[in-house]
């Protein structure tokens, strides 16, 4: 019979060890609710660190034994949970674990290790790792625990005398035997050395500290970028058209990875190698698919969504590898990061997603109409901004849609958008905005009719210069006419003249001057005697206005 | 001076400094050598109580010495104390890591304290010179038989009076009553990870990576078997790197490869993830060679110019194969990059030719090491007659700098316990 004295004893050491796995569990699920720096997490372990801590300062070693569906302390049950996926025992059951051991002395960050390995594993692939093995990795001192080897004992152990089993044919084997240079080829090493100084070397501190130190310095970002030098190395070889697809697959794995690095440079130098063999001429169909699928992947949503994580804290400097890679991408990758644009909050970041969509959206400028019709103004202009930096002709018939937009802001993106693109069929759209009721879209509008600098469009200012109503336009907006009008060339300077010389219309004296600011616009070695003679012929704006216009003319 | 080295002072980051990085600089580095120069003089002391009488003068002088070394020890630290936990000895809860000298000094105190049955010895500032000494007989004395040594040091300690010096039970006793299961011995574990990891290489180049039909995790598995066989008991792991089937040599040389790869990285005191991350690269290091023809990989005599070419693209065809595996992690990427640098010098002869300059890493020197070394003393079926083991590593030690890394055949030499020949007497 149990002394009864004793039996307390133990009974009050089984309820120690209940409670510190009650809090071990708290902690279990904490860990799947909070971030590791939460102070709610950081509790429930500090508090299960100091129960653990006093009872193995006491009794040295804390053993449990895992069930199914049950933790042990010695007899006692001390843990029962019957939720399969949520419970403690249960979790360690399954990936083979048996027993588990806490020593004296463990530090807590020991313990938070063991309890991220829990939860860690809760998660791991099935296939790819378990428990066990992310304990191993752990390496813990002072956790120690027992697993069913579930590989190592399903094999059909044969002996060692087995393997060792030399057949006896060989020693009948007839003919020549292979010589020991053949061998060294075979390796890889020369046949003979010229100077056969031997080694005798002694092992010091310093060599191996050497060796350590760079396989350590071999972090995952430097494997990744070794494997794709290799990768490329395949692909610069006589490979079969099979093999060169897997390895540029494989390729845009490891541009994944190195992305979720942070390494955009690396990737960038991969991309571009893609792209160059993509350009010869000799590569098979089957092959340039392989290299546009593999870029392709890239531009999709979810992966994108990184770079989404890294573009909000990323260093100012670091921004233009971002925008090589992005520039790099297929342009299935222009709608994903259009949803980026739209949600991002810093400008520098969305002047930076802007020039890279442009680069990539620039040979299917379709692709951006959808977000034309978005709701956010903002948005909408960035779009417009966009349009016009891809330079494509294309994108004019989109950014029409946006004339009529609400918001001024973005009709007068549209206007610059059509100066960018620099086409004659802009035109027709600049028409409309010439006379939008908003002034700062007109006189966008007459800058980007300057830079397409179309005879259409004398055809269309010259009625608008002599209606009444251009006596209404404010004196810059009216300077702004008049230039335009000038910078279609030298057939605008009659017209010009006629305005100074009040000829034509019934322009006040400091209107006909602005028309001295359209003939410096005219690019003719005659206006600069003309602008002489005006200013000598005449008083007062006129004679101010071709002194200034000589002055911004001179070499 | 501060105190640090104390297992509940002591910060879990600095530990954990300690342990999984290899810092040689730090002043706590320092204290670890010491720590290990003091068990080397205590395992002199330990081999001289075996021998010699306690009033011999050399047993005095080496109690002095290892008196001396505790008292600078003892300036740094309120105690010293050394835990065995799996396999490994740690000096107030920092992981003892072997250099250049001290493997075989930890080693020799692993299997020591293991056959006693202990956990831990603690010396604390009391402890006198009669108390080492004394402790070193009562060491010497127990641990030959199987019976209770552990109890057998304390009775003999208490007998000795013996102050200063605590010891207390190996704790992996206690959680060794798993259902009555029997825990495995070192050699066992080891036979048994040998084992494993020749049906897994078998599996590998039968059923083929290529498919994945193999379990990653069965991989790491038995890749950690294997290490923590080299890490408790290196001899037992390398010894089976003995055994032989010229049949099978595809498999015996890919499993022999990754022993010695591992237990030269470990020579390096690298953390164990890389360990295993080496031994696996090492272990698919000639995957490639399933894309070979057999009848050039088997054949008697003499390779053709043509058939070694095609032999050497075994290294593409180990990249080619690798490029089938679903998850990119540093395992996987390590044993591409082994498989097409292990033919690599490093002054850039070898093979395979590369457009671009690539160099072999450090791992892939490591494995090229073992790989020759295991080729130069394997008979095949082309070649019966094997190198005998001093034959192979001067081979090796005669193209170590150029083509071999120097300081990797030296670390060879010392693994496969063989001294390097010395170095050719040069004439005018």
């Amino acid at each position: 019979m149990r002394d009864p004295a004793v039996s307390t004893v133990a009974r009050k050491k089984e309820a120690e060890v209940a409670a510190i796995v009650k809090k071990m569990v708290i902690v279990y699920k904490n860990l799947r609710t909070y971030d590791l720096n939460n102070p709610v997490l950081q509790d429930s372990l500090n508090l299960l660190y100091r129960d653990l801590k006093q009872f193995l300062d006491v009794h040295g070693l804390l053993t449990l034994l895992v069930k199914e569906s049950e933790l042990f302390y010695g007899s006692a049950v001390v843990y029962s949970s019957e939720a399969k996926g949520e419970s403690l025992a249960f979790n360690l059951y399954k990936d083979g674990i048996r027993l588990i051991s806490f020593r004296e002395g463990l530090p807590r960050r020991e313990l938070m290790r063991f309890m991220i390995a829990l939860n860690e594993a809760r998660d791991a692939d099935p296939y790819e790792s378990d428990l066990v093995t992310i304990l191993w990795e752990k390496d813990l001192s002072y956790i120690s625990y027992r697993a069913v080897d579930i590989f190592l004992e399903s094999e059909e152990i044969s002996n060692l005398e087995d393997l060792a089993n030399v057949p006896s044919p060989l020693k009948e084997i007839q003919g020549e035997q292979a010589k020991p240079e053949c061998l060294l080829r075979e390796l890889g090493l020369r046949e003979k050395i010229h100077h056969p100084v031997r080694l005798h070397k002694r092992l010091s501190e310093s060599d191996m500290k050497r060796l350590a130190r760079e396989i350590l310095a071999q972090d995952y970002g430097a494997i990744l970028r070794r494997c794709s030098t290799i990768c490329l190395e395949l692909l610069s070889r006589d490979v079969d058209d099979e093999t060169f697809s897997r390895v540029v697959g494989f390729l845009g794995r490891i541009c994944d990875s190195l992305i979720r690095e942070e390494d955009f440079l690396t990737t960038c130098n991969i991309l571009s190698d893609l792209r160059r063999l993509y350009e010869d001429d000799s590569l098979s169909e089957q092959r340039k698919a392989s290299i546009t699928q593999t870029i392709e992947k890239l531009g999709e949503k979810r992966k994108l969504q990184t770079i989404d994580a890294y573009l909000e804290h990323i260093s100012e400097h670091r921004t233009e590898e971002i925008y090589a890679y992005l520039t790099l991408l297929a342009p299935n990758a222009v709608e994903p990061l259009c949803e980026i644009l739209a949600e991002c909050e810093t400008r520098r970041i969305r002047y930076l997603l802007c020039r890279a969509i442009s680069v990539i959206a620039k040979d299917e400028p379709e692709r951006l109409k959808p977000f034309l019709g978005d709701k956010r103004w903002f948005f909408v202009r960035n779009i417009a901004m966009i349009l016009g930096m891809t330079g494509n002709p294309e994108a004019i018939p989109l950014l029409y849609q946006a004339v009529s937009h609400p918001e001024a802001r973005v009709r007068r993106e549209v206007a610059r958008s059509i100066g960018r693109i620099g086409s004659r069929a802009g035109i027709r759209i600049l028409k409309d905005l010439i006379t939008d009721p908003n002034k700062m879209v007109r006189m966008a509008a007459l800058t980007s009719m300057r830079q397409i600098a179309s005879p259409e469009a004398r055809e269309i200012l010259k009625p608008m210069i002599t209606d009444r109503s251009f006596a209404k336009l404010s004196p810059d907006e009216k300077r702004e006419f008049l230039r335009t009008y000038g910078s279609l060339g030298g057939e605008s300077l009659a017209f010009l003249l006629d305005i100074v010389e009040g000829s034509v219309g019934q322009f006040d004296e400091k209107t006909r001057a602005l028309a001295v600011y359209g003939i410096s616009m005219i690019r003719d070695p005659e206006v600069e005697k003309i602008l002489r003679t005006l200013a000598s012929n005449y008083d007062g704006p006129i004679r101010y206005a071709a002194l200034e216009a000589l002055a911004t003319i001179s070499p | 001076m501060s105190k640090p080295m104390n297992p509940e002072a002591m910060t879990g980051q600095k530990r954990s400094q300690l342990t999984s990085e290899v810092l040689w600089d730090t002043d706590e580095v320092a204290l670890l050598k010491r720590a290990i120069g003091f068990l080397s003089r205590f395992h002199v002391l330990i081999k001289l109580a075996q021998t010699h009488e306690r009033h011999n003068q050399a047993v005095q002088d080496a109690t002095e010495a290892l008196y001396s070394v505790f008292i600078e020890l003892l300036s740094e630290v309120n105690q010293a104390r050394f835990d065995l936990v799996n396999g490994s000895i740690y000096f107030n809860a920092a992981r003892l890591a072997a250099g250049a000298t001290g493997y075989d000094i930890l080693e020799y105190m692993v299997k020591q304290m293991r056959s006693r049955n202990l956990g831990s010895i603690i010396f604390d500032e009391t402890a006198e010179p009669e108390d080492l000494v004394s402790f070193a007989f009562v060491f010497a004395r127990t641990g030959k038989d199987g019976a209770a040594p552990y109890d057998e040091i304390l009775r003999l300690m208490a007998l000795e009076g013996i102050a200063g010096i605590k010891i207390s039970r190996m704790v992996s006793d206690e959680t060794n009553e798993l259902e009555g299961e029997i825990p495995c011995q070192p050699k066992e574990q080891a036979r048994k990870s040998f084992i494993s990891a020749m049906h897994l290489v078998k599996e590998a180049v039968k059923d083929g990576i290529v498919q994945g039909r193999i379990n990653p995790r069965k991989i790491k598995r038995v890749i950690e078997s294997i290490v923590d066989s080299i890490l408790s008991d290196e001899h037992s792991m390398l010894a089976l790197t003995a055994i032989r089937n010229y049949d099978e040599y595809t498999y015996h040389h890919s499993l022999n490869v990754c022993i010695y790869s591992v237990a030269l990285a470990n020579r390096l005191s690298l953390p164990r993830k890389i360990l295993a991350e080496i031994g696996t690269a090492a272990l698919f290091h000639d995957i490639g060679k399933t894309d070979i023809p057999q009848g050039i990989l088997n054949k008697t005599g003499n390779l053709s110019e043509e058939e070694r070419k095609i032999l050497q693209k075994h290294t593409i065809a180990g990249v080619k194969q690798l490029t089938h595996l679903k998850k990119i992690d540093s395992t996987t990427l390590r044993s591409m990059i082994v498989a097409f640098s292990h033919h690599l010098n490093i002054d850039s002869t070898g093979y395979p030719e590369t457009k671009r300059k690539i160099k072999p890493d450090a791992i892939s020197r490591i494995v090229r090491i073992a790989d020759v070394f295991d080729a130069l003393t394997s008979a095949r079926i082309y070649r019966t007659q094997a190198f005998s083991k001093a034959e192979a590593l001067a081979m090796i030690s005669e193209r170590a700098g150029d083509e071999l890394d120097a300081t990797l055949c030296a670390l060879l030499a010392e693994v496969v316990g063989i001294e390097l020949p010395k170095p050719a007497k040069r004439t005018s």
